[in-house]
Parts: structure tokens; C-alpha cells; sequence
């Protein structure tokens, strides 16, 4: 019990709040065991259904997929003075279901999801539950597209080139699918952003989750730092393309991504393990973020 | 029992790119469904500018008497909105799920151009699966 008041405390400290932010919806940080979350209170809580309102008067709470979750008074008293409705949570716990089987932490996540009917979720929930392919097919597949681009362009310079531009046209769709699985809100600052590309972006569509570090002073530039990636499993870089950066996918995708949300960006490889460094090291540079104002200029 | 109307899409620059309709009620033509759409779009945008909360996003949810609409804004800025019979509930996650739809089918297909009118079977498809599921799932209670 001690050990999930303490869990959810933030969540309680939230609760406490949640009657006197109706009139707007506050958003709240914090993080759960699944990683970084960022939980919205949201204004529309809606009424218990009388068979949810059993449920937590008999202070067992039943997902589809687990056993029974106990709950204590205090719980109890905390889902009444929210009423929201609990089908709402259960949907919502299900999506966020992390790898934790055990009955205290979806219990503490139950009580975590009161403050929101569209929880964050984690990088690694939605990794688990997207259909994947074999990671060698992957990275065969993106081998062949460097080779084949070597061949048709000749130039290094060209294919790194090319190959950022299609990472931008990837970035500019995967944006939305970012947006519409990981239920992340408007972040505040770039660097709320950049920790959401690392932490949730990275782990979502590659499986490997980045560091951020090397802030400057402005805090509108920093690098991402990639210990491990799955694109370079078997690459070796021959004499003849010394100047590739072979993962210049990866910056495209990230500057296509990153100005549908209105925020021109530069993205350039620092290290390069395939140059033999140690890291992958990506610096994201902010130049200009487009504030969205209305009218929008359509010849842009 | 309550009923979904039509759903629109609009892009970022206020051209209807998706329209759809469900029943009789409030039928259009395709004049009028554009009309609609783009009057939608400005008046989303008015909402913004006049709202007395700072850091607005716009209108969700415009109670008529004969019908709701309820809008959906993604942070790339498409709209998505439907229009609805009056007190229809969850309308909120149905245009969240229209929009995972989006991303999935529309986006995703490697043909489909961006910001351009969507033609995409699979959309179609899993899109009346979804209206259905919730007629039943949500609608139906």
C-alpha cells in the first residue's frame, strides 16, 4: 500500500487540483515506470456507469486481460470524486499495459490513468504493440537502397543527399503516427521536444532509445546520442565511400518530422561509429520555429 | 438512437481533402460539402484568435439544435470533424481513431500525395468498419 501512495503521490497532488482547473485543461508531467508520460487533466470527466460503480464499490477493479486489481478507501474515494467513467481507464491502462505483470503497478497505473482519458503512452508499449517485420530484412532492405543509390548516383555527395531527402519525405508523413499512437500533447520548449524524440520517437520506430546531451546556451541545439543502432548491423564502409553518412536517413526524417510541427530545423551527423567513432552522435539545430498564426501564407 | 451524420477532413490549409456522408440527414452536395469545410476552417480559426484562454486550439465541439459538431486538430494541423446527432457521446474517440486510420492508410500509402484529396480503398474501408464498431460499441448502449 505504502509503496503505491508513494507512486502515485504526484498523481494525488494533481487530483487535489483537478476541480479547480475545470474551466481548462492543465497539462501535468510525470513519469511512470513505462518511461516519460505526460498526463492531461482533462475538463471532460463524465459520470461512473452503475456496473463500473459496482466494480469499485466491491473495490476489485477487472481488466479483460488480468486478474482482479484490489483497491483500498483511498482509492476508492479518489475515483468517486472523479467519476470518470472507468471503461474510459480500462481502455486507456490497456493501451499503456508496460511488459510489469504484477497487480501493484497496473494498480498504480489505474489511479495514474484518473487524470486521463488519452494517456502518453511510452515508447516501448507502443514498440510492443506495433506489427513488426524481421530487423534483418529491415536493414538488408535499407542496405540495398544505399547500394543501389551509390550505383545510380555515383556521387557520395549526391547520396547523402538523396538519402536525406527521402528521410524527410518519410518525416513528414510519420509525424502524424508519431502523434496519433504516442498520444504526446503540444511539448512546452525544444528541449521537451528533443527528449521526446529520444526517449519515445527513437524507441517507437527503431527500437533503440537516444541520449540527450550537449545543450548550448540557448538551449535551441543539442545532440542525440545513439549507442546502438539497428541500421549499420552488418555494414562495413569500403575506402570508396569515405564521405558517406550512410544513416543520413535518419536526419531526414527528423528535420520532415520536426516541420510539421513548426520547427525548422538543421540536423547533422557529429559522430559516426561507421567513421569509427564510438557513438552515433546527431546534432539538431532549432533555426526557426514558425509560430502558427493565421492567415497562413499558401504561396509558401 | 443516435446517429453520425458525415465526416469531414480538412487540411492544414483549409482544403476539404475527405467527405462523407452517413444517413439522409443533412446530405450536401459537393458545393456545399467545400463551402462547409472551408467556412469550418476560418471559423476555427476566428475561435482561436477570440478566445479569452490563452494557448486556445480552437473549437471542439459546436452544439446546434439539430445537430453537433464535433472537431478534432491534430498538432500537423488537419482537421477532422463530424457532424452528429444532438448529444452523441464519444464522438472524441471515434475522431481519434479516424485519425490512427489516417496515419495508417493514408499516410502511409506511398502514392497517396500529401495534402491532396484522399482516394484510398483501405481508408474507406477500415473507416466504415470503425463507424459501425462504434455504432455498436459506443452508440449502441
Amino acid at each position: 500500500m505504502d509503496g503505491l501512495c508513494r507512486a502515485s503521490e504526484e498523481s494525488r497532488t494533481s487530483a487535489s487540483s483537478v476541480s479547480s482547473l475545470h474551466s481548462q485543461a492543465t497539462w501535468r508531467y510525470s513519469r511512470t515506470t513505462g518511461g516519460v508520460a505526460f498526463f492531461p487533466i482533462h475538463p471532460n470527466l463524465q459520470p461512473l456507469k452503475p456496473s463500473d460503480r459496482a466494480q469499485v464499490d466491491s473495490k476489485e477493479v477487472r481488466l479483460p486481460d488480468s486478474g482482479p486489481i484490489p483497491l483500498d478507501d483511498q482509492d476508492v474515494q479518489m475515483i468517486f470524486s472523479h467519476s470518470i467513467q472507468l471503461s474510459i481507464l480500462i481502455s486507456s491502462i490497456r493501451l499503456i499495459n508496460t511488459s510489469e505483470e504484477d497487480d501493484e503497478t497496473r494498480r498504480t497505473v489505474l489511479l495514474l490513468t484518473l487524470m486521463a482519458p488519452a494517456v502518453p503512452r511510452s515508447g516501448d508499449a507502443i514498440f510492443a504493440n506495433v506489427e513488426r517485420v524481421n530487423s534483418e530484412l529491415f536493414t538488408l532492405t535499407y542496405g540495398a537502397i544505399v547500394r543501389q543509390l551509390l550505383t545510380d548516383l555515383e556521387e557520395v555527395e549526391e547520396v547523402n543527399k538523396q538519402l536525406d531527402q527521402m528521410g524527410y519525405n518519410i518525416g513528414i508523413r510519420l509525424i502524424d503516427e508519431f502523434l496519433a499512437k504516442s498520444n504526446v500533447t503540444r511539448c512546452v520548449d525544444f528541449r521537451e521536444t528533443a527528449e521526446v524524440i529520444a526517449k519515445v520517437g527513437f524507441k517507437m520506430f527503431l527500437g533503440v532509445t537516444a541520449s540527450v546531451t550537449n545543450w548550448d546556451v540557448e538551449g535551441t541545439s543539442c545532440s542525440l546520442i545513439l549507442e546502438d543502432n539497428p541500421l549499420v548491423d552488418f555494414v562495413e564502409l569500403p575506402d570508396t565511400c569515405q564521405g558517406l553518412y550512410y544513416c543520413n536517413i535518419l536526419s531526414g526524417v527528423v528535420r520532415g518530422a520536426l516541420e510539421m510541427v513548426s520547427m525548422k530545423t538543421e540536423v547533422t551527423w557529429v559522430r559516426d561509429m561507421l567513421r569509427g567513432d564510438d557513438a552515433f552522435e546527431l546534432q539538431v539545430k532549432l533555426l526557426k520555429q514558425v509560430p502558427e498564426e493565421y492567415p497562413y501564407k499558401d504561396d509558401e | 438512437m443516435a446517429a453520425i451524420y458525415s465526416l469531414y477532413i480538412i487540411n492544414k490549409s483549409g482544403g476539404l481533402i475527405f467527405y462523407k456522408d452517413y444517413g439522409l440527414a443533412g446530405r450536401m452536395d459537393t458545393n456545399d460539402s467545400l463551402r462547409l469545410a472551408s467556412l469550418w476552417h476560418s471559423m476555427h480559426a476566428i475561435s482561436m484568435q477570440l478566445s479569452p484562454i490563452s494557448g486556445c486550439t480552437g473549437i471542439e465541439l459546436l452544439e446546434a439544435d439539430t445537430f453537433d459538431l464535433h472537431c478534432f486538430q491534430s498538432l500537423t494541423g488537419t482537421k477532422f470533424f463530424v457532424v452528429s446527432e444532438p448529444g452523441t457521446q464519444h464522438m472524441e474517440h471515434l475522431l481519434k481513431h479516424i485519425y490512427e486510420l489516417y496515419t495508417d492508410y493514408v499516410l502511409k500509402n506511398p502514392f497517396y500525395e500529401m495534402e491532396m484529396p484522399i482516394r484510398c480503398e483501405l481508408f474507406d474501408i477500415n473507416l466504415s468498419q470503425a463507424i459501425q464498431k462504434d455504432r455498436v460499441a459506443y452508440l449502441g448502449r
